[in-house]
């Protein structure tokens, strides 16, 4: 696992620790099951608190991406088998949607753009 | 399962042979008495008497499973091998099972047909001729064992010089802070030192009323034995490489940025090139594996040599190439 911090950027660090281990977990190169290092470890090797690395661990298991087990080292936890529910994905996924919707907006996209540049993305991810 | 054997079955043959000497020896002795000595005690004293089942136990099904697990590994040598070399450590079976002959001609000899008690007296005459016998003979097989080298195989497999890996140098790059973290834990690993532990803590358990010192000795291995539970666990930063052991962490190596002269991919066979899995020293370097047969070598700018085990070699060594790019 490769984590980076960009200590400049407007993103929390937290955030960039969540957003990178969700990325390897999705490309492969974390595998349900597998450990991940220690919060000590983790903050120790990037020389950050350990409470930012405690916290994007805790909200990563509040997403279900990774477990915890006493005595053990956070785990990647299973994939779904199926879709979250409605419910939880109008929670987690359309506020930050309507985020960048603004954003686009701000930009100058009109909703086709901003459309045609989500299928993009999502091709190039595929 | 296996297809083409590669070794031949025929250099098990001292092994088998002292194998058919124990089942000799304990059908000889038949019918056996209801209940025999089978536990000595402090001076050589009978402390115990039972079945001689427990005996058959201990005398042929333990050492058949040795014999097993020497049969797998000498045939994991053998589909390892580059180049003919002498396999040391499949003489180790024909050692212990010289031992298991002798206990059984001791257990299955007149005092079992007598059914008396009797002081114990290690037959260590009868073992040294059965061992260098037996060990004798397995090096003259093991010399005369065949082998052919396949077409194509280099003799010895090139080391994978990494090129970089624009990922990795793209988020290791000046100004950002990075970590990369990788262990070594096979499940059998984990699962042997479970057993071991709980294999030693049983046994202390059962001395404790002979002899408490045998019996803390016994409880101090095993707790020694789970400090390494846990594995391997490299992590490579801006600083450097650390390599932590076991669930305590318990530091093993640790190299500077500025040590690192050269990083490879290299091939290597575990029982050939070190003689086992762990720390183990081989091939001019100090090895840090668990399982595999690919890490990555690293040479210091002082010229040592060490060979990081890894299940993903390429990327680890993709890490430190980039880290000592930065250097």
């Amino acid at each position: 696992m490769l984590i980076t911090i960009d200590e400049s950027a407007p993103e929390p660090i937290y955030r960039q620790i969540m957003q990178q281990i969700k990325e390897q977990i999705r490309d492969g190169r974390l595998k349900s099951g597998e450990p991940l290092p220690s919060v000590r470890d983790l903050a120790d090797a990037l020389a950050i608190n350990l409470h930012t690395v405690r916290h994007a661990y805790d909200r990563l298991r509040d997403q279900g991406i990774l477990r915890f087990r006493l005595g053990q080292r956070a785990k990647v936890a299973a994939l779904r088998d199926r879709p979250a529910s409605r419910e939880e994905i109008e929670s987690t996924l359309l506020p930050r949607l309507r985020e960048l919707i603004t954003d686009a907006f701000h930009l100058g996209l009109t909703a086709k753009q901003f459309q045609n540049l989500v299928e993009e993305a999502l091709e190039q991810e595929e | 399962m296996f297809g083409r054997l590669h070794h031949p079955v025929w250099v098990h043959l001292p092994a088998l042979s002292l194998l058919g000497a124990t089942v000799f020896l304990m059908l000889s002795a038949w019918p056996w008495p209801e209940s025999i000595p089978v536990h000595f005690g402090r001076g050589g004293r009978v402390d115990r008497t039972g079945s001689p089942w427990e005996l058959v136990i201990a005398l042929f099904i333990l050492p058949l499973g040795f014999v097993v697990i020497s049969f797998l590994a000498d045939e994991h040598w053998a589909r390892r091998e580059r180049r003919k070399r002498f396999n040391w450590i499949s003489l180790i079976d024909e050692v212990i099972l010289s031992n298991m002959t002798a206990l059984a001609a001791f257990s299955f000899g007149d005092e079992l047909r007598q059914g008396t008690a009797a002081r114990f007296s290690y037959p260590w005459l009868l073992f040294l001729i059965l061992a260098v016998g037996s060990v004798g003979l397995g090096v003259v097989l093991e010399l005369r064992r065949p082998w052919r080298p396949e077409p194509g195989v280099p003799e010895e497999p090139e080391d994978l010089q990494v090129s970089g890996d624009a990922d990795v140098l793209a988020r290791t790059r000046e100004g950002r802070k990075w970590a990369y973290f990788e262990s070594q834990n096979p499940l059998w690993i984990s699962a042997v030192i479970l057993l071991a532990s709980l294999s030693l803590l049983v046994g202390a358990w059962n001395t404790w009323n002979h002899s408490r010192v045998i019996a803390i000795f016994m409880a101090c291995m095993a707790a020694l034995m789970m400090l390494v539970f846990g594995g391997f666990r490299s992590t490579v930063s801006s600083e450097g490489l650390k390599l932590r052991l076991g669930i305590l962490g318990i530091r093993l190596l640790r190299i500077e940025r500025s040590e690192i002269r050269e990083v490879v991919v290299h091939q290597f066979s575990p029982l050939a090139d070190f003689g086992g899995w762990g720390i183990r020293r081989g091939k001019g370097m100090w090895g840090y594996f668990l399982g595999g047969n690919r890490g990555v070598k690293i040479v210091t700018a002082a010229g040592k040599k060490y060979l990081i085990g890894s299940d993903t070699p390429d990327r680890l060594a993709a890490v430190l190439q980039a880290l000592k790019a930065r250097g």
